[in-house]
């Protein structure tokens, strides 16, 4: 018989909005998929798609960006920076042939802990969806 | 050794006879002639043009995983490495099988390298006389021929409807063995007008270079201003020592991927600025004009010391293929007229 | 291209500007081959010239090794470098100088429009055993193609490389010689990527495993970009290893995801990358596939305005917003 297939999901959460948020959603004890691996980053503007690509190399079926909601960046304008970016590399993505929305991008304030479970709830539903990504499985 | 004659409408039963082996040939992939391992003898495509690559890589491949090893079990050797079918590749031009001469003592010598030894001694060398070289080719300058049965089993060629086939070494005469339903005798008429094609080839080569002194000569002007002029142009890319049927450098990395690790022998460029890199940031060959001055050096001048043959076969690949026009042949004559 | 138009002008430069070195186009004694040239005294611009067949480019060479070029200064005194540049090197030269890649005031510009040039593959593929082409002429859509002791036409179409068939940036957008009338130029063409959008997904996957499967990672794409001038490549980076030294499809995929990426919105269309590939990759459908999407979405097209910020160092609040949840 198969085995269920049990996404992995990589999330990159910026620290003053996002990482907040999923605190927040612990702490409201709403509940999210287990499937997401957290990783704080300072700023979404910090993220590399590079670290995108490492991620789905490295096993990832599905990554997650989140950071503040636009014009409450900590820095400004470091997620509008990192919308820019994230938005060609989903594009390329996509022309080389892997699915763009296994790639997600969500804006979560320090206060929005049910936003937050949703979100995680809704891409992992679609990660499975999908299926593994077995594009870099060589 | 034997001489035999293959009809040429034939070829593809011939090769169907070799199931003993792993056959290699050259296949047409979107206007380049690759080796690659075929399962249908249809796919063998023996037009020996636009080769960017020697099948230096079926013995000797780009990268090859020597030991894979995770945190819960202890390095092993990857499976399906042992034990392998013995293999032939088919379409080899004399220059490449010549090549393998000369990777032979690199891997052999002082330390043998189980790797490619047990590949060379399953690997047998089916060449194409070549009848037709090629704009950059000077392979009769540093002692080869077009039509050289030297580094090969069994040595074919072209005379319209049929091969002419030689066979060289007890190997080829295994497969020839296996392939004899479909092999003839030659006639003498036949054996003629194959020595009277052999003996036309070298005339059709076009670039030459007398090689004479040249290793003393570039020993003597190690430091001349000139290695700057010459590799003005280059752009240290790898694309002369991944295409050059002789070069043989190679990197051992230990590599993670997802949880597991696998130690494995890639190719390395003496281009790349990360070939003499040391560990405290000093670099002896910090620009191009180090790094080309090395590998002329070591194919004119160091491999003639270790092994008494340039490192060299003349297949003209580097000097094609350059995106600059950096031209080897060119350069050499340079440096022999200082 | 009037050979003593461009030798003049060069000496010209030589004796008014503070130069040190010109880069220029050589004819190589062999075939159809062109290369890069060196000039750093008055009397050798007499080597150079200009042709279709001049398909590199040199914008590279500015920031590969600055200081070999800067070393004619010992005699002439030069600090600037003078380059002869077509439309897509002025556009490499533009983002270069926004990026602070190499000071405007270090380079003196010899602009050349650009009718396109001759895909070396193409021409050789014709002509396989030419080894003395003298004379390769353009005139109303045709190559003429002269050797010691015959002639040949053949149409423009036939030879043309690729990337200059989509080319909407012929004429030099930033020079301070110009060495010829500006040619007519037309808007830039992403008939094939759309063709390629219009693929299934898999059936696009399947494309570019066939293309990356014969990587052979030799670097000389990047290597040959103008605009790959990192001194710390990250595809060279050993801690961390972004990207391991496997050859394989998933390495090579990770490789050419990074090297397309990079040049998003950096892109100057010269084609480098894909004239230089040894084993013919259509590495330009990459870069043009962004250069599209970010001319269409971002209305940015790189290397056209000195005054443009770099695009991933800029946002408008509009930018695309409906991917996010």
């Amino acid at each position: 018989m198969l085995k269920k297939f049990d996404p992995n999901i990589m999330a990159f959460l910026c620290n003053w909005c996002s990482y907040a948020g999923a605190d927040l959603t612990g702490t409201s004890h709403f509940h999210y998929p287990p499937n997401l691996k957290a990783i704080r980053v300072m700023c979404t503007g910090r993220i590399n798609p590079l670290m995108v690509a490492a991620a789905f190399r490295h096993g990832a079926d599905g990554v997650l960006i989140s950071g503040c909601h636009p014009g409450e960046c900590h820095y400004m304008e470091g997620n509008y920076l990192a919308r820019r970016k994230i938005f060609v590399f989903r594009n390329l993505l996509e022309f080389v042939g892997i699915n763009p929305e296994r790639l997600q991008m969500s804006w979560v304030s320090a206060s929005e802990g049910k936003k937050f479970s949703n979100v995680v709830k809704e891409i992992t539903e679609k990660i499975k969806k999908l299926g593994p990504l077995t594009t870099f499985d060589e | 050794m034997e001489h035999f004659l293959l009809e040429k409408n034939r070829l593809n039963e011939f090769l169907s006879a070799l199931r003993n082996y792993e056959v290699f040939a050259p296949v047409r992939k979107v206007g380049l002639t690759v080796f690659e391992l075929i399962t249908n003898p249809k796919e063998a495509m023996l037009d020996l043009k636009n080769q960017p690559q020697s099948p230096k890589r079926v013995i000797f491949p780009q990268s090859e995983i020597l030991l894979v090893f995770d945190k819960n079990n202890a390095a092993k050797e990857p499976k399906g490495r042992v034990g392998q079918k013995p293999q032939v590749v088919f379409g080899v031009r004399p220059c490449d099988a010549r090549g393998f001469h000369m990777l032979d003592p690199v891997f052999e010598r002082e330390y043998p390298d189980p790797y490619y030894l047990q590949k060379r001694q399953s690997t047998l060398l089916v060449g194409f006389h070549c009848s037709e070289p090629y704009p950059n080719c000077f392979c009769t300058s540093v002692g080869g021929n077009p039509s050289s049965p030297e580094g090969l089993d069994i040595l074919l060629t072209d005379l319209g409807e049929q091969y002419f086939l030689e066979v060289i070494t007890s190997k080829g005469e295994q497969v020839a063995k296996e392939g004899a339903a479909v092999l003839s005798s030659p006639t003498s008429q036949q054996q003629t007008e194959k020595e009277k094609l052999s003996g036309m080839a070298p005339q059709k080569i076009r670039r030459t270079i007398d090689t004479e002194g040249i290793a003393s000569k570039i020993e003597k002007h190690f430091d001349h201003s000139l290695w700057r002029e010459l590799s003005g142009k280059c752009i240290s890319c790898g694309i002369c020592t991944y295409t050059c049927p002789t070069c043989h450098c190679f990197d051992i990395q230990d590599e993670r991927v997802r949880g597991r690790a696998n130690r494995l022998r890639i190719w390395d460029s003496c281009m790349f600025p990360e070939y003499t890199l040391h560990a405290s940031g000093h670099n002896p060959r910090p620009t191009r004009t180090e790094r080309l001055k090395n590998r002329m050096y070591h194919k004119f001048k160091q491999n003639i010391d270790l092994y008494g043959v340039p490192g060299c076969v003349g297949c003209g690949r580097c000097i094609t293929l350059c995106p600059e026009n950096v031209d080897l042949v060119a350069n050499l004559k340079v440096i022999k007229n200082l | 291209m009037d050979k003593e138009k461009l030798v003049n002008e060069a000496k010209a430069v030589f004796s008014r500007e503070d130069v040190a070195c010109l880069i220029g186009y050589g004819k190589d004694s062999i075939g159809f081959r062109v290369s890069p040239i060196f000039i750093r005294t008055r009397d050798e611009a007499d080597q150079l010239f200009f042709s279709p067949l001049c398909s590199l480019s040199l914008v590279n060479y500015l920031t590969l090794e600055k200081g070999v070029l800067l070393e004619g200064n010992k005699e002439t005194g030069g600090e600037k470098i003078a380059i002869v540049a077509r439309g897509c090197d002025s556009r490499a030269l533009i983002q270069l100088f926004a990026e602070r890649g190499i000071p405007r005031e270090q380079v003196v510009i010899l602009g050349v429009p650009c009718r396109g040039t001759i895909d070396l593959k193409k021409i050789e593929g014709k002509f396989p055993d030419a080894r003395n082409c003298t004379e390769v002429t353009e005139a109303e859509g045709m190559y003429y193609i002269r050797f010691d002791n015959e002639s040949h036409e053949v149409p423009k179409e036939e030879l043309l490389a690729d990337h200059c068939k989509h080319c909407a940036f012929p004429n030099p957008l930033v020079y301070d010689v110009l060495l010829e009338d500006l040619v007519d130029s037309k808007g830039a063409a992403y008939s094939d990527i759309e063709e390629m959008e219009k693929m299934a997904l898999e059936e696009r996957h399947e494309y570019w495993k066939d293309k990356f499967a014969r990587c052979l990672r030799c670097y000389a794409c990047r290597n040959a970009c103008p605009l790959c001038y990192c001194d710390d490549c990250i595809l060279e980076r050993v801690s961390p290893q972004w990207v391991n030294r496997s050859v394989n499809l998933s390495e090579n995929l990770m490789f050419h995801l990074a090297r397309s990426y990079h040049l998003a919105g950096r892109c100057a269309g010269c084609g480098e990358c894909e004239r230089v590939c040894p084993v013919n990759l259509p590495l330009m459908l990459l870069n043009r596939k962004l250069e599209k999407d970010i001319k269409n979405i971002f209305e940015y097209t790189a290397g056209s305005n000195l005054d443009d910020k770099p695009l991933f160092a800029s946002f408008n609040p509009k930018d695309p917003n409906d991917f996010i949840f």
